[in-house]
């Protein structure tokens, strides 16, 4: 009998559950951003095409900064 | 007067035999040549250089890595546009993933999701795409292989973590050829151009390019150009 409360309130709460693997995703996410701005960065060195690497480099921050706004965002919705 | 006689005697014989491959070319006249096309090679771009352009000769406003106030850039190569279609149509088609989800959650009945979980989960699966096409377009974009007036540069990405630069002196390439291979490759008249140098260590490939042939004739008569330069300069 236990048990099965057990079960049920994990289903119960099941939402804050994948609310936080959604997180951990997004910090993975948010990782693998800020590594292809730094990849970015560093091969605009190698090959700069003047009038769009500046733009390539923007369109890569703005990824970074998407990633965290979207963490946040799932911070602030999580209800326990 | 002498002098003057030794310094336009030198410019005569640097103007025979050092003309510069554009001033070659361009002495040839062509109905269709337009300034943005090579006389030469009318299907090549010239000097305007787009972020997806897969080949551009003279291109304008770009520097590579070392390099020297005299030395200018002649070619530009990336791989053809066709090689990019692939990843395009399964981003194309991946948008389209998160309509059909729910027609498979209704086999879950005891999945629920909030829908603020459900934005989340949303704006990361969207964010992730464009993430993708970032990344993809990063390895196409920084796969390029250059000609300049001094030495062949060749940047070779297989992924975003793992990078390849390699270069040699435009004097020391040896023989220039190109592979076509299948239909597509026909199709849209792509192949790899192989560089033969005089070095050891590497030869260097230009993979999947347009115009391999131009391409390949470009190069060859680029390094030509140099080694009779420096046949001149040495008799002189």
């Amino acid at each position: 009998m236990q048990n099965f409360d057990i079960i049920n309130q994990i289903l119960a709460q099941q939402d804050i559950f994948y609310k936080i693997v959604l997180l951990i995703f997004m910090l993975l996410y948010s990782l693998f951003a800020l590594i292809v701005y730094i990849q970015i960065s560093a091969l605009i060195k190698v090959v700069n095409q003047i009038t769009f690497s500046s733009i390539f480099k923007v369109i890569a921050f703005i990824n970074i900064v998407a990633s965290i706004l979207i963490i946040i965002y799932t911070i602030l919705t999580i209800s326990i | 007067m002498n002098d003057d006689t030794t310094l336009s005697g030198e410019f005569i014989i640097d103007k025979k035999t050092s003309p510069s491959l554009k001033e070659e070319v361009s002495a040839i006249p062509t109905p269709d040549a337009t300034p943005h096309s090579h006389p030469n090679f009318p299907g090549i771009n010239r000097h305007t250089l787009r972020f997806f352009s897969s080949l551009c000769l003279d291109p304008k406003n770009v520097s590579i890595i070392n390099q020297d106030s005299d030395e200018t850039v002649h070619l530009l190569v990336r791989r053809h546009w066709v090689t990019n279609l692939l990843w395009i149509l399964s981003v194309f088609v991946l948008s389209f993933a998160p309509i059909l989800t729910p027609l498979f959650l209704h086999e879950f009945e005891f999945i629920k999701f909030s829908p603020t979980t459900i934005a989340s989960g949303l704006l990361l699966y969207y964010l992730a795409l464009f993430g993708y096409c970032i990344l993809k377009f990063a390895e196409w974009y920084f796969h390029v292989g250059l000609v300049t007036n001094k030495r062949i540069v060749d940047v070779d990405l297989a992924n975003i973590l793992t990078k390849n630069v390699a270069e040699t002196d435009i004097k020391q390439v040896e023989d220039v050829s190109f592979v076509q291979k299948g239909i597509i490759q026909s199709l849209f008249n792509f192949g790899n151009v192989f560089i033969q140098t005089e070095a050891v260590v590497a030869n260097f490939e230009f993979d999947r390019i347009p115009f391999p042939s131009q391409v390949a004739e470009i190069i060859s008569q680029l390094s030509q150009h140099h080694k009779e330069r420096e046949v001149s300069r040495a008799e002189l």
